[in-house]
């Protein structure tokens, strides 16, 4: 399993954000995680991207331990935040040659990977533009060419259709959901829209208040997020 | 200095050195220095052998003004973008984050100091006669402005850290640091050689007085500040979310 994580939990003072979350995947699974805000799916990221840590539980993640071996977690998982923070002082170009140098590709074979990843995100246009400059859905795709840079086995993505046009969700929801992403990795990603889940995911977790109420890959085939929530649980929606 | 420190030391230095704030810094350190030196010069007596200690005070007292102004966004201004999250979960550790942010604002300030070395330059082939002076005691002088500026520096990161507004940490530094210049560089020549406050006194490379008692407490304290930096980072992930 690549991930592989058992009763994590997380609070913030007195709120738990993350009530003993517990689930495995696998190679090749692409996972969307749903639920309300404040569900705990940020969370939930983060502490599998090494971000926060977990007041208790266990996992690992690409078979390294949670807890002790955060650093090399981080070495072999692609993450990109919510709302795609990028350093607004850098261009596309340089922002990613910086992000490929920090997790230690070098030469040639920084060179080739940034080749492939500009192509796979469409950045050539981009690639001189100041990233002060971008629209959300083109920081969006900047983000998710550095969370691909390093050919990571665990990728995850915080909401990554938040705030972008239609045309720009699109076009980031189909570059997800394409098939060489998710090769010989795991993908996880929180969403809202019940499309891009049915487009992209090949299995679903439902949070509920901190908790894993759904696992399932019984995704259906039309419907809202909140009929789902309904048919999933007896929480009212 | 290992890979990431040095990517991060690259990147921060880049990034400053195109802004043009950057240079109104350098700008404003060599006008601080040369305002200092000039009316230090007018109060001196038996001005060739005080001149290191005339020039390397003036150095000292304006250190306070690039570190302040290179540590001050470092980390306040990655919260304000959210862009700490995307540092901390790459393949770095807390120590090479904090250690590759405080050589490049250093390496900056350094820089800063630089600028004085032309300002000198440029009062010897303007005085008349020439003064008489020994170089190494005004190379000691600038030596003592990097240690001083290695404090301030330190100091800075630490604030930036501590506070969620750059303009916040940027004044800190200066209310901390400015006093404590001016303890360190001594007032030469009003403060008499005797002063308890000499203990601190940096400028007394200047005259060729190798004390290591205030490069010591230079050097520890500022290693102490990068140390509670390091630490600050990783209780950040402690703290509730919103605060990360």
């Amino acid at each position: 399993m690549t991930i592989d994580v058992r009763n994590l939990v997380r609070r913030f003072g007195r709120t738990t954000a993350l009530d003993g979350a517990t689930f495995s995947a696998g190679e090749g699974e692409r996972i969307a995680v749903v639920g309300r805000n404040g569900a705990g799916k940020t969370t939930l990221l983060r502490v599998l991207a090494t971000f926060l840590p977990p007041d208790s539980g266990s996992g690992t993640v690409a078979g390294f331990d949670l807890f002790s071996r955060s650093n090399a977690i981080r070495a072999v998982v692609g993450y990109l935040p919510e709302n795609a923070p990028l350093d607004p002082d850098l261009r596309v170009a340089e922002y990613l040659r910086f992000r490929g140098r920090l997790r230690g590709l070098s030469g040639r074979h920084l060179r080739r990977r940034l080749h492939d990843v500009v192509a796979f995100c469409g950045l050539a246009p981009l690639l001189s533009e100041p990233i002060a400059a971008l629209s959300c859905g083109q920081r969006h795709a900047v983000g998710l060419a550095d969370a691909i840079l390093h050919e990571p086995d665990v990728l995850l993505f915080d909401d990554p259709l938040a705030a972008s046009d239609p045309v720009q969700a699109r076009r980031i929801a189909t570059m997800i959901a394409a098939p060489e992403l998710s090769d010989g990795r795991t993908v996880l990603f929180s969403t809202h829209d019940a499309a891009f889940v049915r487009e992209a995911a090949t299995r679903v977790l439902f949070l509920d208040r901190g908790r894993i109420v759904a696992d399932t890959t019984d995704i259906p085939p039309d419907g809202s997020l909140a009929d789902w929530f309904s048919r999933w649980t007896s929480a009212p929606t | 200095m290992s890979s990431p420190t040095l990517v991060l030391f690259r990147k921060e230095c880049s990034v400053a050195l195109r802004t043009r704030a950057t240079w109104c810094v350098f700008a404003a350190y060599a006008a601080l220095v040369g305002l200092f030196f000039v009316f230090r010069l007018r109060s001196a007596t038996g001005l060739p052998g005080l001149l290191p200690a005339l020039f390397a005070s003036p150095l000292v007292l304006a250190t306070p003004v690039p570190a302040a102004f290179f540590t001050m966004g470092l980390f306040s201004r990655e919260r304000a973008s959210g862009t700490l999250e995307t540092l901390l979960t790459a393949p770095v550790t807390d120590a090479e984050v904090v250690l590759g942010k405080f050589a490049a604002a250093w390496f900056l300030s350094l820089l800063a100091i630089a600028t004085a070395a032309l300002e000198f330059r440029a009062y010897l082939l303007l005085a008349s006669p020439p003064p008489a002076f020994d170089p190494l005691l005004v190379g000691a002088g600038f030596a003592g402005a990097a240690l001083a500026s290695l404090l301030w520096t330190a100091l800075g990161l630490l604030l930036s850290l501590l506070v969620r507004h750059e303009s916040a940490a940027g004044a800190g530094t200066l209310v901390l640091g400015f006093p404590l210049a001016t303890v360190a560089a001594e007032a030469v020549p009003a403060v008499p050689y005797d002063s308890a406050l000499r203990l601190c006194s940096l400028v007394d490379l200047a005259r060729g007085v190798a004390d290591t008692r205030p490069i010591f407490a230079c050097v520890s304290v500022a290693a102490f500040c990068l140390f509670v930096a390091v630490r600050v980072l990783e209780s950040r992930r402690w703290a509730s979310s919103s605060s990360v």
